[in-house]
């Protein structure tokens, strides 16, 4: 082969097939990053949530009411939230979210400048362990990484159309589209999973006629215990305390509360003695940073196996009564330890009483 | 700007190769010479414009101090201000360098040392100190030796600014680079440098964005964690961090000497299969070749001349010197300099064993040299020494902890040792292995970039190999991240 047309391919090859990914992607836009859905493709598959939702909050304007959590507020319906506070509201929710998620939301839409007016904040027990690593996502999320900030961000074009995440997802979108053209979203545009956003029924009008196994409870404590959860993580605390210095520097409205836990989980906690006093402490320490709503505690609905996707998710009934209980609805009846509005700067009891007895 | 960024190489790069070119064939040489001084400079401004005047100070400063030495060359009784002019010319640079890089770490330890409470001064390293600083300082010595010759101002700060080079390397010599742009050869385009180029640079994207950058969060995650680190995780953070370092800097010194192959300048190689060496002293005649060379020139040489009589222990003391400031030169803190000296008094103990003719097994000798620069890699990385003693802990008395996954293939071994999530610490999963391994397949039997290029064939599996690589780096490019050098 001529030199010189070796040359001319090695440079025009890639340039081409760097066209052909680009459009590919663009034309199946995995992120939703534009408003065009060609192949009104209805799923579109995303292979990481903070991507998506990233991708979300960077598309749209200026949402009013946001929803922080992980994957535990994933089922609580954003146009609920909507009725209560008015307003465009959004779940920001993405699956292994620990409070260091929350803060790079927050960052990241005060770089965008688009802090919204009202965040409900979903706090889990489990993501305050100190042995607990950083989620490997968001290491790997520009935009949220505050920690490592070598990693610096690029124009999140590139990484959306340009990559080979980009490329695997909307291979698999291309893919699940061609098998099953009317299947939903994972997420629906609302941020909502399973379906929440359409879904306003109260427990126990309706209930979903599914309850997750017993051995779950185990599996679940199971991986509370084998991560050796004994110390509260200061650096998470103070990534708390950061949120709320953001959230009162910009006027933000928020609410903070501890996701619910089924009851049986709650009791294999209890039992505990290394657990169930870090239980203890971690619902003093995050009373001494702000007041909150406390869902981990026994009642009726806690009880229910119905009421939960496994012991540590509620479903979507769970989460319309979370709202319900925090903006006090008058029209849903709950048991009243459900939700209690925990006041700054509380004192629990001790870990033998606290074995002893119920919440 | 960054190599490894859409903007250079789609942007910077074909626009600074085409006018470059056109010029010269339109003849307009000064023209040409200008231009890419301009590109340089553009390309240094990139990552933060403040320096720019910082740069062009000490190019003007030290090109001054060189004309008046050359100036000296002929009228030898002036010799005295002749070596007058290279001191004031070597205390500026040295102290030019030292402000920005050392003045910290300076006061901490007046602080440390004298119970003092001054104020740091936070200074931001300018981007590619270091080097151009070194690079100059060879030249001032050299002017002062009467090796120079040149007194074309844009020829130098064409040796100075030089995009390829500027921000780390490969440390060049004058007489390397300024015969060459002053060639003929140089202005016109030459495909065949273009595609040696090309595929040079290619090898260099790929090691630094899907390689290294594919090591980096769990060399930062180990480190972060360093008081955590089981031992898999701490040998794993170590070894993540030795190919990061590798790969991040060998290929951006392959991209350097890529690009500048395409304006028919060629770069010395910086390096030849270090992680190969069996001894101290094969490293670093392999690792950072450039500064290798020039530490031999400019510091050990002149310290062996300065002796009435050069003795093997009056040697060893210019080894153990030199590295030692090859070991401050890195970077202003005690990490470094711990560094330099066990970097020093392993090459003593080679050349003692050279000295005394024994033999050694080569695996072994590459085994024992191997995890000495695996273990000093650690002190290079940390941040204090308390980190270092962290990871070293977990390297040599941390927890075992298997995979879950090997528990019921090992019932031996139940009471023995832990099962459970043996990487966890480090974000590292079966890949963090899998990586390892074919890190060290790469660096101890592929061949390294510059055998690669030295026998490309023109065919169809070069360039479908080449055509490859780059396609699967520029779909990487998107996350943009620094090379390790430009900390230095």
């Amino acid at each position: 082969m001529q030199i010189k047309h070796w040359v001319k391919l090695y440079i025009s090859v890639p340039i081409i097939l760097i066209f052909i990914v680009f459009t590919f992607n663009f034309i199946i836009d995995p992120y939703s990053i534009t408003s065009f859905n060609l192949l009104k493709i209805p799923n579109k598959f995303a292979r990481d949530d903070r991507k998506e939702k990233v991708a979300k909050l960077f598309k749209e304007e200026r949402y009013d009411n946001l929803l922080l959590g992980s994957s535990r507020v994933y089922s609580i319906n954003p146009l609920l939230l909507k009725k209560y506070i008015h307003g465009r509201t959004y779940n920001s929710g993405v699956g292994g979210a620990l409070i260091e998620d929350q803060l790079g939301f927050l960052l990241y839409l005060e770089r965008l400048k688009k802090l919204p007016k009202y965040i409900l904040f979903g706090l889990d027990f489990g993501s305050f362990n100190k042995n607990l690593e950083t989620n490997k996502y968001f290491i790997l999320n520009d935009e949220l990484n505050f920690i490592n900030k070598k990693s610096s961000n690029n124009d999140i074009y590139f990484s959306r159309f340009l990559s080979i995440d980009a490329t695997r997802a909307s291979y698999k979108t291309l893919a699940n589209f061609i098998k099953d053209s009317t299947s939903k979203p994972r997420f629906d545009s609302n941020g909502a999973a399973n379906n929440a956003s359409k879904n306003f029924t109260y427990y126990p009008s309706i209930i979903k006629k599914t309850k997750f196994k017993e051995k779950k409870v185990k599996e679940a404590f199971d991986a509370i215990k084998t991560s050796n959860y004994r110390v509260i993580s200061k650096k998470r605390l103070l990534y708390l305390e950061k949120i709320i210095s953001i959230c009162k520097k910009n006027n933000i409205k928020y609410t903070f509360f501890l996701t619910p836990l089924n009851s049986q989980l709650i009791s294999k906690i209890q039992k505990d003695k290394e657990v169930g006093k870090t239980f203890i402490q971690f619902k003093t320490i995050i009373s001494s940073i702000t007041e909150y709503y406390d869902f981990i505690r026994y009642n009726t609905i806690n009880d229910n196996r119905f009421n939960f996707g496994d012991p540590k998710h509620p479903n979507i009934y769970t989460g319309n009564l979370i709202l319900a209980r925090l903006f006090n609805d008058k029209n849903v009846s709950l048991p009243e330890n459900f939700g209690v509005l925990i006041p700054k700067n509380s004192k629990f009891i001790n870990i033998d009483e606290f074995t002893n007895s119920k919440l | 700007m960054l190599f490894n960024s859409y903007e250079f190489i789609f942007i910077f790069l074909p626009i600074s190769f085409f006018i470059y070119f056109y010029l010269n064939k339109k003849r307009l040489t000064i023209a040409s010479k200008s231009w890419l001084i301009f590109a340089s400079l553009a390309f240094y401004s990139w990552w933060n414009i403040s320096y720019l005047p910082l740069i062009l100070i000490s190019i003007l400063f030290n090109y001054t101090i060189s004309q008046s030495m050359i100036s000296y060359n002929n009228k030898s009784k002036k010799i005295i201000e002749k070596k007058r002019i290279l001191q004031i010319g070597l205390v500026l640079n040295i102290a030019f360098l030292g402000y920005f890089k050392y003045m910290d770490f300076f006061i901490e330890n007046i602080n440390w040392s004298l119970n003092t409470n001054l104020s740091l001064m936070h200074l931001a390293l300018p981007l590619a100190i270091s080097f151009f600083t070194l690079q100059q300082i060879a030249f001032l010595i050299d002017s002062y030796e009467g090796l120079v010759k040149e007194k074309n101002l844009l020829d130098y700060i064409i040796f100075v600014t030089f995009f390829p080079q500027l921000i780390a390397g490969p440390i060049v010599h004058h007489q390397e680079i300024m015969p060459q742009f002053a060639s003929i050869k140089t202005k016109v385009i030459n495909y065949k440098n273009i595609s040696i180029g090309l595929f040079i640079f290619t090898i260099g994207l790929f090691k630094k964005v899907v390689i290294a950058d594919t090591f980096a969060p769990w060399a930062n995650m180990g480190f972060d964690v360093a008081d955590k680190l089981n031992f898999f995780e701490a040998w794993m953070t170590s070894l993540s961090y030795t190919f990061q370092l590798y790969f991040d800097f060998s290929g951006y010194t392959d991209m350097a000497i890529g690009a500048a192959l395409l304006f028919n300048i060629k770069l010395p190689i910086n390096f030849n299969s270090p992680l190969r060496a069996t001894g101290i002293i094969d490293y670093w005649q392999r690792w950072h070749i450039t500064l290798t060379n020039f530490i031999t020139t400019y510091v050990y040489t002149p310290i062996l001349r300065s002796f009435n009589k050069v003795t093997f222990l009056k040697a060893m003391l210019a080894t153990f010197i030199a590295m030692l400031i090859s070991g401050i030169w890195h970077g202003a803190g005690w990490t470094f300099i711990i560094w330099g000296i066990l970097h020093g008094i392993a090459l003593i103990i080679n050349h003692y064993w050279k000295k005394s003719k024994r033999k050694i097994n080569k695996i072994l000798a590459w085994f024992i040299t191997f995890n000495f620069i695996n273990i000093t890699m650690v002190i290079f990385r940390a941040k204090d020494i308390d980190d270092i003693i962290k990871v070293l802990t977990g390297m040599f008395n941390g927890q075992i902890v298997f995979s879950r996954h090997l528990y019921e293939y090992l019932p031996s071994m139940h009471n023995l040792v832990e099962f459970g999530p043996w990487l966890q610490n480090i974000g590292g999963n079966k890949y963090t292995v899998i990586s390892l391994i074919v890190a060290f397949l790469i660096v101890l039997v592929v061949k390294n970039t510059i055998q690669w290029a030295e026998n490309i064939k023109f065919n169809t599996l070069y360039l479908s190999s080449g055509i490859f690589m780059l396609t699967l780096s520029l779909l990487k490019l998107h996350k943009v991240s620094e090379f390790l050098y430009f900390n230095f």
